[in-house]
């Protein structure tokens, strides 16, 4: 794959809803990774017994976004708060107190939105958005994954 | 009561004493979101009325006699994935610092010192602010059994029970601060390999068979530690399970 390629697919991903998009074929393995403002690209190449193998690479790749494109639709108002580790989510500061937000809340950014735990450490999540709470996407006490999207925030709220 | 730190570079510059409080790493965050309070600085208490352990459980101590105190750090060079790092950084200061006045104190997994015919005595809470790209604050909440004698609960025990000796707060608290700051600037610089290879090498039973629970009793051995901070325990069948806190127990 042409370097001129991968800099098109970045861009293309960069502007679609798409966080997260992995190809692979015989010649090569490419993953990009959307965050909040930063892509990590990694090109690999195909194990050496593969390499033989002339197969028109970038053929798939216009193909792959579309099927993604409802999802962006429905929710393309919204903003996700994400988990930024792995750990247990909790909604209040402690056992017995209040959740930090509630759906309706309005929240600005660098507001704390709840607490992942982690072997221990405590970590007080702050909202990189401001907005309103649409949807708590995740239980109280509940394990989540990095990434794992938390709250769903109107911007426009 | 407690004087500002002459042998460090960065910690300790600016002390907030309070002769009784809640909980000194409640007190950091709310200085924290206040702006009282900047990387180095130390809420310290004499009594702590409130102090607390893992999430709802209590830490109990008699004032004026152990060290109860939270040191603020911006760890903003850290990515959220990797904050064990402060769990193994914070417990190796306190190792080194306490070692050097009894031999059979080591890291307890995760973050406890403990004295390995006398119990637990030293706990640490961590409690960061952290955004998608990194820990914006690290408070790092030590409470240190020192100079009390008498405990409610067993499997607790001080650095005086343990030596017989009373010890100077004021100096032992410079000297823990100082080798925090020690082992802090090696996390800084990067040097994850030898921060791990250490962590490991003071770490009870890494290495050794001891008794476990996680629902089944079983024999097993600490051989490593993952990046999420997880055990990973060999079972006498050779079959390796990584845990979590509260997914297994040591028994002895």
């Amino acid at each position: 794959m042409k370097a001129k390629e991968i800099q098109d697919l970045i861009d293309f991903i960069s502007n679609s809803g798409l966080a997260e998009v992995k190809i692979e074929t015989d010649e090569f393995k490419l993953s990009i990774k959307k965050h909040a403002d930063a892509q990590a690209v990694r090109v690999e190449a195909a194990a050496p017994t593969q390499a033989a193998a002339p197969a028109p690479a970038p053929a798939p790749v216009a193909a792959n976004p579309s099927p993604a494109a409802p999802a962006k639709e429905e929710s393309s108002n919204y903003v996700e708060i994400k988990s930024p580790m792995i750990g247990t989510f909790y909604r209040t500061p402690n056992p017995d107190s209040d959740a930090f937000v509630n759906v309706g809340d309005t929240v600005s950014k660098g507001q704390t939105v709840c607490i992942i735990e982690a072997m221990k450490l405590f970590n007080e999540i702050e909202s990189e958005v401001s907005g309103k709470i649409v949807k708590v996407l995740v239980e109280n006490s509940q394990p989540v994954e990095y990434d794992q999207p938390l709250f769903l925030v109107d911007p426009a709220g | 009561m407690y004087k500002i730190l002459a042998n460090t570079v960065f910690l300790g510059k600016d002390i907030h004493f309070m002769t009784e409080c809640h909980s000194t790493n409640d007190l950091a965050m709310e200085k924290i979101k206040r702006k009282e309070v900047s990387e180095g600085s130390i809420v310290i208490t004499q009594s702590q009325t409130k102090g607390r352990g893992q999430r709802g459980s209590q830490w109990w101590t008699e004032p004026g006699k152990n060290l109860t105190f939270s040191l603020i750090l911006r760890p903003v060079f850290l990515k959220p994935h990797k904050q064990f790092e402060l769990s193994k950084i914070v417990c190796l200061a306190l190792w080194e610092t306490l070692s050097a006045l009894d031999s059979q104190i080591k890291i307890k997994w995760p973050n406890d010192l403990f004295h390995q015919s006398q119990g637990k005595i030293c706990g640490v809470l961590i409690e960061n602010i952290i955004n998608q790209q990194s820990v914006e604050f690290s408070i790092m909440g030590i409470g240190l059994n020192v100079n009390q004698l008498d405990f409610p609960f067993p499997g607790v025990s001080s650095l005086k029970k343990i030596s017989g000796e009373e010890i100077d707060l004021n100096h032992l608290l410079s000297e823990l601060v100082s080798k925090i700051e020690k082992w802090y600037l090696l996390l800084k610089r990067g040097d994850y390999k030898f921060i791990h290879g250490q962590y490991l090498g003071q770490l009870l039973y890494f290495q050794e068979w001891a008794s476990y629970n996680d629902g089944e009793t079983f024999e097993g051995k600490i051989i490593g530690v993952n990046e999420e901070g997880k055990i990973i325990v060999e079972k006498r069948t050779g079959e390796q399970v990584a845990y979590g806190i509260k997914e297994v127990k040591l028994l002895a």
